[in-house]
């Protein structure tokens, strides 16, 4: 369904300040809407024209799939057959130990990895809005190169420097008394965690940092006069100010987690052993689709899309609630 | 920010109005793959996709067949998505007449729908290729492909470290190779006589040197044995070099451990198909005139049986409208003198009995010392059982011993994908049996 080098592009982050959006153009002649809304149209069109063929319709298509099988006869099944399934492709999809498994799996790295991250972005974020930084571009710039760098090119990097015999850190923690292995089985959820950290921090502070930028002077203005600096005013002021902004980075973050793939991935290509094959959900459909189980593929394609919707939508909706009672 | 938002939408809008002239390009280009039928007259176009070098062997049957035009297009290597690109376009109608097929992708490639049967076109030609990649092209009588490259399985060692360790020959037999890893590692346990076994392919080629099959046939239905006596052997023979530490942990040639390790001297030989020269000669070009090449040990003192890993085969698409041609050009890639000789130049070594015997391989090898390398080549890929049988699910099969070699012993990943392949082949609807 999505392209698993796809993963993680999410669309660019909304800075307007809700004031804005909220100033429709009231008191305008009834006469001249009707032109406008076809002007509309027409500057819609090529987008709704590519997101209903690339994104909607393959979606769809998805779904259909997933609720029929592919009947075989003979050796190799040269005479096929398609049939509705009903839900049948669902049971396998959860009866599948793997699959589940790299379900939970990826979602205890997520409850992890998520918070130390988007924490990461948002210290960086605050330092480099603070009063007394130095450098600003250049860090914002540093901060930010990880995510530039292509997604493979920079696991191919980290493959390098997690394996045992290459990795230039293994040897002088050994010096310590520290044998580790980044790659043994138990480490590789950390090492792969460490990676999207190191590739994502800086997107993320991005988002907080552009967010920081639009927190009217006023207020900032009235916060020194309260005598509310340094720690203190990122606390109460500035944190609560860019909520929308965290709110945001938590919900890109979540449906990156869900569609993880090309950390792993270039691991496993690496033919680096401990690394599972079906680390993550969407590896699982890569092999299900590569034995011709595009059924189940597809069944666990919507499995998957559906447990982000509910995680990413679920967020969303308990913070309105919380900021609406607040 | 801003202005960034939006060169980078532009970008986009620009990149995806890119991919749609392309793809519609590409659409019309293909068109004229399938014009021509068999036995009308005019030019006949083929398309041909893989990832070998085939470029300039296609250049030379074009200039020599000007009504066959066959055009080539390299797409990614079959396990890293080109089967899959292979089969979406023939879902699509837009596929090739021809495609690089590996020996052990074939029959999935049968389940998919996407391989001719080329038997009433290739079988007269089939003894001009060693008997092994004849039985890995075809199933049963049925001929799926023209085979073109093979890899007879040989060890690699280093003639330097063996005279530092006085090691005087390389190990004949497994019971001397282990031998051997005792006696290197006794010596300086930081040093290892080979590397491990971990995956689930390298299973595979050791279990065919003992004779046995993971899969069989009969009728309309399938056998897996995955789980059998030659395998548990191979098994629990390299898990106790494993456990013992007599070792290395990592791969062979191309791995950059292994290169690592090389250059240091840890490491003694390795055993791989012939193409694996290719991988030294292009990592570890210091080494030159270092390492040598002999048979692969053996289970029984000189019972004569090798083993192979990779190659492929190249095999006629369905759908294609002109078999009988791309039958004739696949012919011509595997077996005409200069196309055999272009390429060995690219690191193949040929399925071809009379490319074999290309001076270009018997003669004296300058990476290995002036040995003549292609006699120990040749002679394994002559003793290779032609008793193996390629399953329908390749890529479960390997996805799962690497997933259950990471996590346990090999002989408890045996046990695991023995049951894991029999249910992912029910799965896919075919008939099979547990043996």
């Amino acid at each position: 369904m999505s392209s698993p080098s796809s993963t993680r592009t999410a669309s660019p982050p909304r800075s307007e300040p809700a004031a804005t959006r909220r100033a429709s153009p009231a008191g305008r002649p009834r006469r001249a809407g009707r032109r406008s809304a076809l002007t509309a149209s027409g500057f819609l069109a090529p987008f709704a024209v590519l997101f209903l063929t690339m994104m909607v319709a393959p979606i769809c298509y998805a779904i259909y799939q997933s609720f029929f099988t592919v009947r075989r006869a003979g050796l190799f099944g040269g005479a096929q057959s398609t049939e509705f399934a009903g839900l049948s492709n669902y049971a396998d999809a959860f009866s599948d130990h793997d699959f589940v498994a790299s379900i939970v799996r990826v979602a205890l790295l997520g409850c992890v990895q998520v918070p130390v991250m988007l924490g990461l972005a948002l210290l960086l974020a605050l330092l480099l809005d603070s009063r007394s930084a130095r450098l600003r571009k250049s860090f914002r710039l540093t901060f930010f190169l990880p995510y530039a760098l292509p997604g493979a090119i920079a696991a191919l990097m980290w493959s390098f420097l997690l394996v045992k015999d290459l990795s230039p850190f293994t040897g002088p923690l050994s010096h310590f008394g520290i044998d580790t292995d980044f790659l043994s089985p138990s480490w590789v959820p950390v090492s792969i965690g460490n990676m999207i950290t190191w590739g994502w921090t800086g997107y993320n502070m991005l988002i907080i940092y552009s967010a920081l930028q639009t927190i009217p002077a006023e207020v900032m203005e009235a916060a020194a006069l309260d005598g509310c600096t340094g720690w203190r005013l990122a606390w109460a002021v500035k944190i609560p100010l860019v909520r929308p902004a965290l709110v945001l980075t938590t919900v890109f973050s979540i449906i990156g987690t869900a569609q993880m793939y090309t950390e792993p991935a270039v691991l496993v290509g690496a033919r680096i052993p401990g690394v599972d094959p079906k680390f993550s959900p969407i590896m699982n459909t890569t092999v299900a689709m590569d034995v011709g189980g595009q059924n189940l593929a597809a069944a666990q394609s919507v499995v998957l899309a559906l447990i982000t919707l509910v995680l990413s939508f679920g967020f969303l909706k308990y913070n309105q609630r919380k900021g609406a009672m607040a | 920010m801003d202005s960034t938002t939006i060169r980078s939408r532009r970008l986009l809008a620009l990149a995806t109005a890119a991919v749609m002239a392309f793809g519609v390009g590409a659409c019309s280009s293909d068109k004229n793959d399938s014009a021509g039928e068999s036995g009308q007259s005019g030019p006949v176009n083929m398309e041909f996709w893989g990832w070998a070098g085939y470029e300039e062997i296609v250049d030379q049957w074009n200039a020599a067949h000007p009504d066959i035009k066959v055009t080539f297009k390299k797409i990614p290597s079959g396990p890293k998505g080109g089967y899959a690109q292979i089969t979406n376009a023939l879902t699509a109608g837009e596929g090739p007449c021809l495609a690089q097929i590996e020996y052990q992708s074939i029959p999935s490639m049968l389940v998919k729908n996407t391989v001719m049967d080329i038997t009433q076109y290739a079988s007269a030609d089939m003894d001009k290729y060693v008997p092994s990649a004849v039985s890995s092209s075809s199933v049963g009588d049925k001929v799926y492909g023209v085979p073109v490259d093979v890899g007879p399985m040989v060890l690699f060692y280093r003639k330097d470290l063996f005279a530092k360790y006085d090691i005087t020959k390389p190990p004949a037999t497994w019971a001397e190779y282990k031998a051997d890893a005792e006696k290197v590692t006794a010596a300086d346990p930081s040093v290892k006589f080979g590397t491990i076994l971990g995956d689930g392919a390298g299973l595979a080629s050791f279990t065919l040197q003992t004779g046995q099959s993971w899969y069989s046939t009969q009728g309309d239905s399938w056998t897996v044995s995955i789980d059998n006596p030659g395998t548990r052997k191979v098994a629990s023979y390299w898990q106790d070099l494993k456990d013992q530490g007599l070792v290395a942990k990592h791969g062979s040639a191309w791995d950059p451990q292994f290169n690592k390790a090389s250059e240091a001297g840890k490491v003694l030989t390795f055993i791989s198909p012939a193409w694996a020269a290719g991988g030294l000669k292009s990592d570890l070009q210091n080494l030159s005139g270092k390492w040598r090449v002999a048979p692969m040990p053996t289970w029984e003192a000189g019972d004569n049986k090798s083993a192979s890993g990779g190659g492929s085969a190249t095999s006629v698409m369905t759908g294609c409208k002109t078999p009988k041609e791309a039958v004739q050009f696949a012919d011509f890639l595997s077996s005409d003198p200069q196309a055999v000789k272009t390429g060995i130049e690219t690191g193949l070594y040929p399925a071809s009995k009379a490319g074999q015997d290309d001076p270009s391989l018997t003669g004296g090898d300058p990476y290995f010392g002036g040995q003549k390398v292609g006699e120990v080549y040749k002679a394994s890929a002559a003793q290779v059982p032609s008793t193996w049988t390629n399953g329908p699910t390749f890529q479960q099969v390997e996805t799962d011993f690497t997933a259950a070699i990471g996590k346990g012993t090999l002989p408890d990943a045996v046990t695991k994908v023995q049951a894991s392949t029999v249910a992912a082949i029910k799965k896919l609807g075919l008939s099979v049996n547990n043996g």
